[in-house]
């Protein structure tokens, strides 16, 4: 899919560069943004950013009903299957008691049975998935980039595990950069993972300069002083200004 | 035109109307199908060109092309496997106009959608399906979340409960979900929040749910249940109960008895908690029946069980065991293994304080079968530990700690710590019982840290009484009593730490202050005889003995054939120079109990009665396994009797010499 053109966020994009090329110490990048500030379209240019020979997992939690076995089935996927030789011995063992076989079918996954049980078995079935799926990708994965989007979406469960679980683990696995993007994000505040995070806002854009080189971009023709009414009278809210200018392009003179 | 716009644009109040009419100017310049077509597509949470068709039936020709159009609009997102969707914030905008200016075409539209998406196993096209049927069809719309959630529910499916009751909120939150509807959605809500332990949002939910109830007295009997488990839970059990009573009214008002059985249990419970065990056995009696009649075996085991507890409690050990292997048949019948595995655990207790070992080691080992068949790691330690505790009564030592590292190492990966600080005071009680005093120290210092991080007020003080013991046997009663008194701080109410505080004080001869301690046992517990006896024993050796005779006397009353009841009755008696009655007693004692104490209290009892001889033959034979504290007590009772008999004296003196 073609990458859309995006107005400003110049300052996120360079820090996501850095981290990819290893060229900071950050390697959380925690994106937040109210509805319409164009956050959506940041972490598919972000995607879009990433070299070929790097392994992208893009997980995007607007299909609220995932939840923590969906994402880290999803995970496994989209890593490579052969990867996880440990997660998946620790689930076949899990999965293995008599009570439960009926609800393996044809061989596939189903993580949601071994978490879909009593507080204190579900604990325990979690650790012991945790910590095989941390060995796996410990030694499976060089040049990794997880990409989360739509965090607030994401049920207790999986916000727990993101935040308390996989975050946490981030500094001891190397080369992995992680972005988490949401109306909502984990707090960095005193977490494990706070030296090497940084969190960026996404705002207004009113500086006119910027919305201009969108305009170029798309190929408008629209002048500066409408722009700058444009974006004026809109207070720079990404989604309005995106929408007007789309409205009015065909009927520009 | 754009002048008019900005025009426009200056004029809005609020952001809300800033972004619609940034919205509409732009649907404005979409031709008349794409427009139909977005306006159809900001129903589903998303969309593809299969959904498009069955939106706008009377565009399936070109549903293709205009699905492709669409996705060239700003508003328009990639939805991740599934399509596409219409952004956040402008499907929640097109979707408020189009209720509030055609609410006929945003119902049609939804009936299309419910239909789409039914008749699948697949969760998430289950929930959009149900989203909207109860805007299309609300009465059929909330029969489906009645089922829906009920059956994520009880598949322990919380998650996927979590995400069903935000997509429901939705439609609450814009009022397109009202009355039944909305109440079904804040009862889900309550049962979902209540799983993730947000009892105070669970109970908001509930109570918002019950203005919402409606003439629907089914929902309304399990909204008031739901809020009884969670009042019970935060040990608010008076307006547990109060919810409960209201919710068996309306069950029985509708006829529904396992509605009934389930909230008489669960009022069964909350006495049992109360310690009320006469009324919730009798709860339980009632919901056993009525399980019975609606042919709910697993509900008839699940009672049985609970009044095994409660018998098992009450110390009516066969009673309990009859209980149990009911339960344990039903469970059986019915192939809940967990269930089996419980009772069969509760039946290893019963075995186990009936001193029935080889039966109890039996139970608990089908149990762990069973524990490990179904996965569960803190049944499995649980029974791992108990079975540590029988083995360490037969004296099989090494196997009782390897039970216990087992039971350790699954507690640890639960994350028990209450079970974990089970099993140190186990070991605790391993290493007293080899008399290595100071590791078991240790082991119970690190329970009593764990059973602090857990709150758990009773394993606290009965952890410290433990400790106490163990510095009483060293003699270090000074420690013990302040480990005693922290026991006694923490569980006022627990007559054995009040009785361990007094048997200390009286070790140190201060006989108010146990006297003090007793009492305040006896007040907790009072149909408890040895609480009776102990009280006595300090009034006797206060010489204050009408105090003392009417102690014994209610002790007599409540354990007549007790060798300690004989035993205090013979030392009354030979306080008040009852001399024959006093050797009956002591006699008594000394033949139904190998307690060198009673040999000595013998001694003393034969030569009050004037057979010294006899009194230094018994002393000679018992000295060896006498201690300073018993040797110098009977020299006390001693000069008491010469007191009583001055003749006796210089024989006393003799039989002292042989005391020192």
């Amino acid at each position: 899919m073609p990458r859309k053109p995006l107005a400003n966020r110049k300052t996120e994009i360079e820090l996501f560069r850095a981290m990819l090329n290893n060229a900071t110490d950050t390697r959380i990048l925690l994106v937040q943004a109210t509805m319409g500030k164009g956050k959506s379209l940041l972490i598919r240019y972000l995607r879009h950013e990433c070299p070929a020979d790097r392994c992208v997992v893009h997980l995007d939690f607007k299909g609220a009903e995932i939840g923590l076995a969906g994402a880290l089935h999803e995970f496994r996927e989209l890593v490579g299957a052969t990867r996880f030789a440990r997660f998946d011995a620790a689930y076949h063992a899990l999965r293995g008691v008599p009570n439960i076989s009926e609800n393996i079918a044809g061989g596939t996954m189903d993580i949601s049975v071994v978490l879909n049980v009593d507080e204190q078995t579900r604990k325990f079935n979690l650790a012991q998935l945790n910590s095989a799926f941390f060995d796996d990708l410990r030694s499976a994965c060089n040049n990794l980039v997880v990409i989360i989007d739509t965090f607030e979406k994401a049920p207790p469960d999986l916000q727990t595990w993101i935040t308390g679980t996989f975050l946490p683990h981030v500094p001891r696995l190397s080369q992995l950069c992680v972005v988490v993007a949401g109306q909502k994000v984990p707090e960095a505040t005193s977490a494990p993972w706070e030296d090497i995070c940084e969190r960026r806002t996404l705002d207004n854009i009113n500086d006119v300069d910027e919305w201009m080189e969108y305009v170029h971009a798309r190929q408008w023709k629209f002048d500066r002083p409408y722009i700058h009414g444009i974006v004026d009278a809109l207070n720079g809210f990404p989604r309005n200004v995106v929408m007007t200018l789309e409205a009015v392009a065909p009927r520009w003179k | 035109m754009p002048d008019d716009f900005l025009t426009r644009l200056r004029a809005a109040k609020t952001a809300d109307e800033r972004d619609w009419i940034v919205t509409e100017d732009l649907l404005n310049t979409l031709s008349p199908d794409l427009r139909s077509l977005t306006w159809a597509a900001a129903i589903p949470h998303w969309f593809d060109a299969d959904i498009l068709a069955a939106l706008r039936p009377e565009l399936k020709d070109r549903a293709t092309q205009l699905y492709a159009d669409l996705q060239t609009l700003p508003f328009v997102e990639v939805f991740p496997e599934r399509g596409h969707n219409i952004h956040e914030l402008t499907r929640r905008l097109m979707l408020d106009h189009l209720w509030r200016d055609n609410p006929d075409e945003f119902r049609a539209l939804s009936a299309r959608a419910a239909e789409f998406f039914a008749g699948t196993d697949e969760i998430s096209r289950q929930v959009e399906s149900i989203y909207h049927l109860i805007v299309a069809e609300p009465e059929k719309g909330a029969d489906a979340v009645w089922s829906f959630g009920a059956v994520l529910n009880d598949a322990f499916r919380f998650a996927e409960l979590e995400s069903f009751v935000a997509t429901l909120f939705e439609q609450v939150n814009a009022n397109r979900a009202i009355g039944r509807t909305r109440a079904l959605a804040l009862f889900f809500k309550g049962l979902s929040d209540q799983k993730a332990y947000r009892m105070a949002d669970s109970l908001n939910a509930f109570e918002r749910a019950l203005a919402d109830v409606g003439q629907d007295q089914q929902l309304h009997a399990n909204v008031l249940q739901a809020m009884g488990d969670v009042q019970q839970f935060r040990a608010d059990r008076d307006t547990a109960l109060a919810s409960y009573a209201q919710a068996l009214e309306l069950f029985r008002a509708v006829g529904d008895r396992l509605g009934e059985a389930n909230v008489l249990q669960a009022m069964g419970d909350v006495q049992q908690f109360r310690a009320d065990r006469d009324t919730a056995l009798a709860s339980y009696a009632q919901a056993l029946e009525l399980f019975r009649a609606v042919g709910s075996k697993l509900g008839e085991a699940n009672v049985l069980k609970a009044m095994g507890d409660v018998q098992q409690f009450r110390k009516e050990m066969n009673t309990a065991l009859a209980s149990y292997a009911q339960a344990l048949e039903l469970f059986r019948a019915v192939g809940d293994r967990l269930g089996e595995a419980n009772v069969l655990q509760a039946m290893g207790d019963v075995q186990q304080f009936r001193a029935d070992r080889d039966t109890a080691l039996a139970s608990y080992a089908q149990a762990l079968e069973l524990f490990r068949a179904v996965g569960d790691r803190l049944g499995e330690a649980n029974v791992l530990q108990a079975m540590g505790d029988v083995q360490q009564f037969r004296k099989e030592m090494n196997t009782a700690l390897a039970s216990y590292a087992q039971a350790l190492e699954l507690f640890r990966a639960v994350g028990s710590k209450l079970g974990e600080a089970n099993v140190h005071l186990a070991l605790g009680d391993e290493r007293v019982s080899q008399k290595d005093f100071e590791k078991a120290i240790e082991f119970y210092g690190v329970a009593q840290c764990l059973y602090e991080e857990t709150d758990a007020k009773y394993n606290q003080s009965l952890n410290l009484v433990r400790i106490a013991d163990v510095y009483s046997k060293q003699k270090s009663y000074e420690q013990a009593i302040t480990h005693l008194r922290r026991a006694t701080d923490i569980s006022p109410w627990w007559a054995n730490a009040w009785n361990s505080l007094g048997n200390t004080l009286e070790s140190l001869k201060r006989y108010e202050e146990a006297i003090a301690a007793f009492s305040h046992a006896i007040e907790l517990e009072p149909n408890s005889a040895y609480l009776y006896r102990n009280r006595a024993s300090q009034f006797l050796e206060l010489v204050r003995l009408d105090e003392a005779e009417k102690d014994i006397a209610r002790a007599v009353e409540l354990q007549p054939d007790n060798v300690y009841t004989h035993g205090r009755q013979g030392y009354l008696a030979l306080a008040r120079g009852q001399l024959a009655d006093a050797l009956t007693h002591i006699q008594y004692a000394a033949e139904h109990d190998d307690d060198v104490g009673w040999q000595l209290g013998l001694a003393l009892a034969q030569f009050a009665n004037g057979n010294a001889a006899e009194a230094q033959k018994i002393i000679t034979a018992a000295l060896e396994k006498t201690d300073a504290d018993q040797r110098e007590n009977a020299r006390e009772w001693l000069a008491r009797i010469v007191k009583l008999r001055p003749e006796l004296a210089v024989d006393a003196g003799r039989i002292e010499e042989m005391l020192k």
